[in-house]
């Protein structure tokens, strides 16, 4: 009996060491891996001003952006501001399942940032601008349940907004129509928004590293996830380039039932949406010119059966400071997050799903890994 | 008005000849896409010519000698099993000459272009011809 207990000793020792072994292993890169390791970068990506949006880019529109964005004011009861749900100190996002303004709506919070690279916003992509977006969850009954008069109303009489408007946009907003004037602070709001950016990461650094041959000190395991990423675990097809997004639209097998056992219909959904809307790029709120709104992908979108059950890919950029994760925040962990792609259930996929996606079947070692990475982002 | 028509008729001979050329069979190698089909050649220009992930472009489609009309443009990614999430719109330049706008690649790997065209025949029978070429998208 000792000796058997002395040999699975021996036995495992050797094993961890194995283990040591192949972890310290030096990684090394192929030339389609490094490509897609160079296409990450470079960080930050210089950005022009919206053409949709006049405020775009505008010191002043930032300011007074900045200062509606946490006014409550703009709520129909006078309660709840962008910043209820959109918390600076939890990086513009809520850390909530699923977000709650008047009552719990149906999807996560997404985490503000970087949002001028977006070419569609939301988690099923109903809006073209970032402007149009922020129109969503002022009229929306279960979040800030204002209206464009409600809104309006509110500019008029407060002597701070009224003067503030009057100077930014030079007419009294009397004379405004209310939904131009909705349109309007809708606008500024963007124009706050779209200051919203992450710093440069470790990943960019990593990124230099390995690229350039850049000296740097970091864990193996990071390097390790990262060859993961762009290698067995095909992230970054999805997750790709700079925002570490391809900003386009996934079914990964996420259930999509809601509470009152509706379907979520996702980017489905968001097509139609987007096309009965008058805030769209094309449209008469917008401040592009036609011919360069219509030479827009969001013209030429095309609704597909397939688009049932897809969601927004997020930017990984910062993802571990705005978890839960997934259109409906079921993933609570980014662990969670690497165990779904590990062990995806495909039988769940719609009918015309994505066949790239596998179970990647990682071991502990390898999870470990790719948390390590996705945290450097 | 004599010079009006003189105009005219030199834009037309200009762009014929920008058709022509991209028609010579010497095209490999640029980034032209040649296709065939049923041993007929059409070639594809692709504006801008270095297609990126994520980004807008538009194609040129030459018949050229080939007497039908473009109807049909598309890309799919075989391996992955799903096509574009746009819809390009086709605009006839001339007879054999058309534009395709709206394609847009959101992955990088690799595409396949696909076209189709039709002529309808005097006996009223429809003629269709289908082309498809793989091109590599890199990151």
């Amino acid at each position: 009996m000792k000796s058997w207990t002395s040999f699975s000793l021996i036995l495992t020792f050797c094993g961890f060491l194995i283990q040591s072994a192949l972890a310290e292993e030096k990684v090394s890169f192929s030339d389609s891996e490094l490509a897609l390791i160079r296409s990450h970068g470079p960080w930050p990506v210089p950005t022009n001003p919206d053409p949709s949006n006049r405020f775009s880019g505008s010191e002043e529109a930032i300011r007074w952006g900045e200062q509606l964005f946490n006014d409550t004011r703009l709520s129909g009861e006078g309660n709840l501001s962008c910043a209820s749900c959109h918390q600076q100190e939890l990086s513009f996002s809520d850390g909530l399942t699923r977000s709650t303004g008047t009552t719990k709506v149906d999807r996560n919070t997404i985490a503000l940032a970087n949002l001028r690279l977006n070419r569609w916003f939301g988690w099923a992509g109903r809006s073209d601008t970032l402007w149009a977006q922020s129109i969503h969850p002022l009229l929306d009954s279960r979040e800030m349940n204002a209206t464009a008069h409600i809104i309006a109303d509110r500019v008029i009489n407060y002597e701070d907004l009224k003067a503030n408007y009057q100077a930014l946009i030079g007419i009294n907003p009397l004379s405004e129509s209310p939904e131009n004037l909705m349109v309007n602070i809708a606008k500024i709001l963007a124009a706050f928004q779209e200051t919203i950016q992450t710093p440069p990461s470790k990943f960019d650094q990593l990124r230099r590293a390995v690229t350039d041959g850049a000296s740097i000190e970091t864990n193996q395991a990071i390097v390790r996830g990262l060859k993961l990423f762009v290698g067995r675990g095909k992230c970054s097809l999805c997750h790709f380039g700079p925002n570490f997004t391809n900003g386009e639209f996934h079914d990964i097998g996420l259930p999509y039932f809601l509470d009152n056992g509706e379907v979520d219909t996702g980017r489905y959904g968001g097509i139609e949406l987007l096309r009965k809307s008058p805030y769209n790029r094309a449209g008469a709120y917008s401040d592009e010119p036609i011919q360069s709104a219509e030479n827009n992908p969001s013209y030429f979108m095309r609704l597909q059966h397939r688009n049932w059950g897809e969601f927004r890919v997020p930017s990984l950029r910062n993802v571990s400071k705005t978890a839960p994760y997934m259109h409906n925040g079921t993933l609570k962990t980014l662990e969670d997050v690497v165990h779904h792609y590990s062990t995806v259930d495909i039988e769940r996929l719609h009918a015309d799903g994505e066949t790239i996606l596998q179970p990647l079947n990682l071991t502990d070692q390898e999870v470990e890994d790719l948390v390590a990475f996705l945290e450097t982002l | 008005m004599r010079y009006l028509f003189s105009f005219l008729a030199l834009c037309l001979c200009g762009f014929s000849a920008a058709a022509q050329s991209a028609c010579l069979d010497d095209v490999e190698g640029t980034n032209f896409l040649l296709m065939e089909s049923d041993g007929h050649k059409i070639v594809v220009t692709p504006n801008p010519q270095n297609k990126k992930v994520g980004e807008l472009f538009r194609v040129e489609i030459s018949l050229c000698h080939l007497d039908s009309e473009v109807t049909k443009v598309s890309a799919i990614m075989p391996a992955h099993g799903h096509g574009m999430n746009y819809r390009p719109q086709i605009l006839s330049l001339q007879p054999g000459l058309y534009k395709a706008e709206g394609f847009l690649f959101h992955m990088p790997g690799l595409w396949e272009f696909r076209l189709e065209t039709r002529k309808v025949e005097t006996d009223g029978q429809s003629r269709r011809l289908r082309f498809q070429k793989k091109i590599l998208i890199t990151p």
